[in-house]
């Protein structure tokens, strides 16, 4: 039937070369369109129409791909709905639809275990003191299962001793952060968060307080794109260099990923790229008809997961413009397509006669 | 109101009404037209060439002489335009035909940065200042959206011509206006096309091109937003090798051409999946040729079509066409243009005629969906805007 995540688990989250892993994926993917194709009528009606035949076996860029926003707009699941254990949604800038994720207990588990295998990778198999540097309210906001509580609740996994950064009202909770760093002084510790939220609500607080601290060894992972910052003017390295500047040894590791395809993230390596796991590709494709654009330049980004099977989310056009850097030879030496993303594909004014009273 | 910027004019804008088709209105139309393709800067932007070249003195006379002789027509009074935000030039046809109707002008222009709007309006400007009677009848506005501001110029107005959405239309059309205000509405309307495939599979390499960029200017030249645009494509004599032939053609047009923003890119890709969905049943297959044109084949018309079938930036449903029957259900009131290719329209007027239609105001060749004219929306616009003086002689009963 389906691809068996379990094959994976002797090889190395970054330990397939090209040729293997287009072989792999060609295999793959088209065993979770079929798939698809028969749990999903939605997904079924897509494809139909496109003409695709899911009988064949296709290469990845030729799998039928869905834009990304059609889980706002579409409830889409390929298992029965009372098998569902969970449905995330995604954040979502506020007042704008969010996606609706179906999720269960096979493909939870999946998602927790592939991301155990990527973070592991970087930080080690034994679980570390952790802090969060967020609220732990969020893990309690039950009404929606959010991306951003998952995502804490997730990584929390990886911890021990947890510790919040913020208090319940989201202030900078000085007590809390002093004990933490007094009690595993010398030990390397984990930090973790969202990119946004660390640098307005923890590093610039910490700023204002006039709080700093020497860590020996720390290793921050966090998520979130740089959109919300940009308009700070905030980039990577000013990032970078102001939770060095606050927390002093700290290797800082964005990642990127979306509540459409959790667990299969894209970290990004000690040189800055994002590198698919063993777990995902991306595809990078021309804007004037979806074609595959050559490395090095930009162009809409195609996400690829092994992971989907209650919902058809294994092969999603994101609204993201991203460029390919290159394959199999990153100099960090972790194998699989690294990559850089540009940020949200830019708006534009489009004609037309409606909308005259305009709103400014 | 301070907030009112006035790009001409001022607030001391006189409401006298003029005789249609005034000498001195006549005479500025033509200067302005003259003007527009002399100036540098506006003489290469195509849609203002397509202004200049409707205000020609030419055409003018032609439209003053076609007036009938014993019509006596006098302006309204003072006509306040809300001219569409996204479409640079319409504010200067909306005000150049309520000049020659014989109205004063209060048009509010879209206050988007296009760069044709300072451009036009510069050259208006200096082309007024030869003509002071319709100079202190004009008053070009800038404002951003403020209730107040336009309730007081509804209050003035003696005609209301508001271009655009529904949602503008009904919130202006609420606001207070005089009693004998005359409100010429252009909500939102939907057009369509029907193309006979037999003639387009015949056509010569020259005929197809020339189809393919008269349908190009119809539709990606507004992004397909334009009222007149045409959102379903019907064919008649429909065959696979004309389809092909048609959108290989429009294709070439679109890459030569089109500047294809990646939001409509994704727009059009969420969309098309979308209805393969929410059309279940009604989606033959979905083709694309290249991202500029997505094409999506029905096999019927879902209820209330004209709403639920809303096209953008090169975005076409398809429909094979047995005979116009479909059209008594498809055609409400908001239909406005058919544009179509190798048929004799009168078939089609005859058949909103008969069957008593409510839609279908226009009925144009493909590549004249846009042309703007006197008679739009079903409306003729200089009558519209413009009041008649109707005298009976008295008979002598003696005889």
């Amino acid at each position: 039937m389906c691809f068996d995540l379990n094959s994976l688990a002797g090889t190395h989250p970054y330990g397939l070369a090209g040729k293997e892993k287009r072989a792999l994926y060609r295999q793959a993917l088209t065993e979770l369109t079929r798939s698809h194709y028969q749990r999903c009528r939605a997904y079924q009606l897509i494809v139909e129409a496109y003409g695709h035949d899911p009988n064949q076996v296709w290469d990845p860029q030729e799998q039928p791909m869905l834009p990304v926003r059609l889980f706002k707009e579409l409830e889409l699941l390929s298992v029965p709905q009372k098998e569902v254990v969970k449905t995330m949604t995604s954040s979502g800038t506020s007042g704008q639809a969010v996606s609706k994720i179906f999720l269960d207990k096979e493909n939870t588990r999946n998602q927790s275990l592939v991301l155990t295998r990527i973070i592991n990778s970087f930080i080690g198999p034994k679980r570390l003191p952790l802090l969060i540097l967020d609220t732990e309210m969020v893990k309690y906001d039950r009404k929606m299962y959010s991306a951003r509580g998952a995502g804490i609740v997730g990584f929390s996994t990886f911890g021990l001793d947890t510790a919040y950064a913020l208090d319940q009202n989201m202030n900078l909770d000085q007590n809390c952060l002093q004990a933490f760093v007094d009690k595993h002084a010398g030990s390397i510790v984990l930090l973790f968060g969202y990119t946004s939220i660390i640098w307005e609500y923890t590093l610039n607080e910490m700023e204002k307080a006039g709080l700093s601290f020497q860590l020996e060894d720390g290793l921050l992972f966090h998520i979130g794109g740089w959109k919300k910052l940009q308009d700070h003017a905030v980039n990577a390295a000013a990032f970078n260099e102001k939770v060095r500047s606050l927390f002093g040894r700290v290797r800082v590791h964005n990642y990127y990923g979306m509540a459409e395809q959790l667990g299969s993230v894209f970290v990004e390596c000690e040189r800055g790229n994002l590198h698919c796991s063993i777990y995902s590709d991306v595809i990078v494709r021309r804007p004037e008809d979806f074609s595959v654009q050559d490395f090095g330049q930009r162009g809409f980004l195609e996400l690829l997961s092994l992971l989907p099977t209650s919902y058809p989310g294994h092969a999603l056009l994101t609204e993201d413009e991203g460029e390919i850097l290159g394959e199999d030879d990153c100099p960090c030496g972790r194998l699989g397509k690294y990559f850089k993303i540009h940020g949200r594909i830019k708006g534009a004014e489009i004609r037309g006669c409606s909308d005259t009273y305009e709103q400014r | 109101m301070s907030s009112v910027d006035y790009l001409i004019g001022s607030e001391e804008i006189c409401h006298r009404p003029l005789k249609t088709f005034d000498e001195q209105a006549c005479a500025m139309t033509a200067d302005f037209s003259t003007a527009l393709m002399a100036d540098l800067q506006t003489k290469a932007m195509p849609d203002v060439l397509t202004l200049a070249f409707w205000c020609r003195k030419a055409n003018i006379s032609h439209l003053r002489e076609s007036l009938p002789k014993g019509e006596h027509r006098l302006g309204r009074g003072l006509a306040f335009h809300i001219a569409p935000a996204n479409i640079p030039v319409n504010f200067a046809f909306s005000y150049i035909f309520s000049v020659l109707a014989g109205n004063a002008n209060l048009v509010r222009v879209p206050s988007r940065p296009f760069a044709q709007i300072p451009a036009v309006v510069r050259v208006l400007k200096s082309v007024l200042s030869d003509y002071p009677e319709i100079e202190k009848r004009t008053a070009l506005v800038s404002y951003p959206a403020d209730d107040a501001v336009t309730a007081a110029f509804c209050n003035r107005a003696d005609v209301r011509i508001i271009w655009g959405g529904d949602a503008t239309v009904t919130k202006i059309r609420a606001m207070k206006s005089k009693l004998r205000c005359q409100d010429i509405c252009f909500p939102d309307r939907f057009s369509f096309a029907v193309l006979n495939g037999r003639a387009v599979a015949e056509a010569g390499e020259t005929e197809l091109q020339t189809l393919a960029n008269d349908f190009y200017n119809d539709t990606f030249l507004m992004d397909q937003n334009a009222c007149s645009s045409p959102q379903i494509i019907f064919w008649q004599n429909s065959s696979s090798l004309a389809k092909e032939k048609f959108w290989a053609a429009v294709e070439s047009e679109t890459v030569a051409r089109y500047n294809l923003q990646a939001t409509s890119v994704m727009d059009k890709f969420d969309q098309s999946c979308r209805e393969a969905v929410e059309l279940a049943g009604l989606v033959k297959h979905i083709q694309r040729h290249g991202n500029p044109i997505y094409r999506i084949s029905l096999s019927d018309l879902p209820e209330e079509a004209e709403n639920r079938l809303r096209g953008s930036c090169g975005y076409f449903y398809e429909f094979d066409l047995a005979d116009f029957g479909v059209f008594r259900k498809l055609v409400t009131d908001k239909c406005q243009t058919v544009t179509y290719y190798g048929l004799d329209p009168q078939i089609i007027r005859n058949f909103v005629i008969d069957e008593g239609l409510k839609g279908v105001d226009r009925i144009v060749p493909v590549g004249s969906a846009l042309d703007i004219s006197l008679i739009w929306d079903g409306f003729d616009l200089i009558r519209s805007f413009s009041r008649l003086i109707d005298l009976t002689e008295k008979h002598r009963r003696d005889r």
